[in-house]
């Protein structure tokens, strides 16, 4: 699935160019260090959904499942097609849910495998900003392999200055003093009750 | 989309100045257009001084005077190409913006002007308990590449939590009514947003709806042959879903849609 999904990224990723990929080849490696340590943060949070149960039930939340089923278990195409629009949508907007929904929607139309329930899990997709940080695994163990095998990767210094962003946004997220932190104390659910 | 403006604890009144004037941008691109009460609500100013704002805009070029007859005469204003340029700068996401008057459905002033006023009032009210609020979306924003059934606003809350808006300004019945309420309750329950608040400035209206929720509710379908609605079956709303359903009654909202019946002198608020 690695594979396919290093294939799929390298070809949707515009502007390659053989002329700049030793230059490129070079940042990738210097960013090698960032996107190991955001495997491991992803890695953690992985285990966080894993454990997002359904207190009466007992069973594991149905996005959990979900996300299992389409990321983990499935072999078809539509995989790494369904990963990459995540991922551009990570890097252009976290929060723009509805435009990930069109994207998706398109990725999903030209793809061989339809993914034809989706569209009925809005709610997944209404969750998808927090928990798309999974979806990085596959990028970061892409690029990972990328670099350590054979340095083919073609990516221009666009896509590599969106990379650092986005490893700087999931940094910042992680850290205690951060935006997204703070959030996370402030009692949102009861400003909203509130309203 | 912060209430306050987020600058007002800089000495500097020249900055001061061009963080309101960047607010008003941020809020009118996305809105489309707007009046000089709303943005006075949303920056938390005095009329006054939110319509010399506002002036001083429009001789910048960035902003634009619009004549209308609905809200008794009060002027809009929309964005320029410059203003929409100014706008995109400030790193506000992109829609298709258009510039031209004619773009505006004057059908939908007092409708679109009123979502734009209760939008402001929750941002303000969650901005009082240290929740900020990053993002708005009116209907026309929503629409792209969504053909369901939209509310008139959506709120984006720091941690991507969300809250819908209904501006009611006639009052629905019967079958109308509870496709309405079902439709939320169906929103609620899948997860789309976290609250919906449903506002007008007829307390009746919100009397009757909550009656109504709390009632059974008729389910429909359209026929997809005929395309009319057939009644399905009924239902009753679960509590926890009721309770994030707001019904809120805004008197207030006279002054912004009627400035001169009810604004400077007969009610408290501000006129447009």
């Amino acid at each position: 699935m690695k594979v396919l999904f290093i294939l799929l990224f390298s070809a949707v990723i515009s502007g390659c160019n053989d002329n700049n990929t030793a230059d490129l080849a070079k940042a990738l490696n210097d960013n090698a260090h960032s996107i190991l340590e955001i495997k491991a943060e992803i890695s953690a949070l992985r285990a966080r959904i894993v454990t997002d149960t359904d207190p009466k039930t007992g069973e594991e939340a149905q996005f959990s499942q979900d996300m299992r089923n389409l990321l983990m278990t499935s072999a078809s195409a539509s995989i790494p097609l369904l990963a990459i629009a995540l991922l551009i949508q990570i890097i252009t907007s976290i929060t723009h849910t509805r435009k990930m929904e069109s994207l998706l929607k398109i990725v999903l139309t030209n793809s061989e495998h339809k993914l034809a329930d989706l569209g009925k899990h809005t709610a997944l997709l209404d969750h998808l900003s927090e928990k798309i940080l999974d979806l990085l695994d596959f990028a970061g163990s892409a690029l990972q392999d990328q670099v350590e095998v054979n340095n083919q990767l073609r990516f221009t210094k666009e896509d590599l200055n969106k990379l650092d962003e986005l490893i700087n946004r999931l940094k910042a997220g992680n850290s205690p003093n951060s935006p997204l932190q703070e959030a996370k104390q402030k009692d949102i659910p009861g400003a909203i009750d509130s309203l | 989309m912060e209430s306050k403006n987020p600058r007002a604890g800089l000495n500097n009144p020249v900055q001061r100045g061009i963080g309101k004037a960047e607010a008003a941008l941020e809020w009118i691109y996305p809105s489309h257009f707007s009046t000089t009460a709303v943005i006075a609500k949303h920056l938390q100013i005095e009329r006054t001084n939110a319509g010399n704002l506002l002036g001083r805009l429009v001789k910048q070029g960035a902003l634009k005077r619009v004549e209308c007859d609905e809200l008794q005469g009060a002027n809009l204003f929309m964005l320029t190409p410059d203003g929409v340029e100014e706008a995109l700068l400030l790193g506000v996401p992109a829609w298709e913006y258009d510039t031209r008057p004619s773009s505006i459905n004057h059908e939908r002033i007092r409708h679109d002007i009123g979502v734009q006023w209760i939008a402001s009032h929750t941002i303000q009210s969650l901005a009082d308990k240290g929740v900020q609020v990053t993002r708005m979306e009116p209907d026309h924003i929503l629409r792209d590449g969504s053909p369901g059934k939209l509310p008139d606003a959506v709120l984006t809350l720091e941690g991507g939590h969300k809250v819908s808006i209904e501006f009611e300004r006639s009052e629905k019945t019967g079958e109308r009514l509870d496709r309405f309420l079902a439709s939320i309750a169906d929103d609620l329950a899948n997860g789309s947003y976290a609250k919906t608040i449903v506002a007008s400035r007829l307390p009746r209206i919100v009397k009757n709806y909550t009656d109504r929720l709390n009632s059974v509710i008729t389910l429909y379908e359209k026929n997809p042959v005929s395309h009319r609605w057939q009644a399905i079956g009924t239902t009753t709303v679960p509590s926890e879903l009721k309770a994030r359903i707001s019904f809120k009654h805004f008197p207030e909202l006279g002054a912004v849609l009627s400035p001169v019946t009810w604004g400077r002198k007969n009610q408290k608020g501000v006129a447009a």
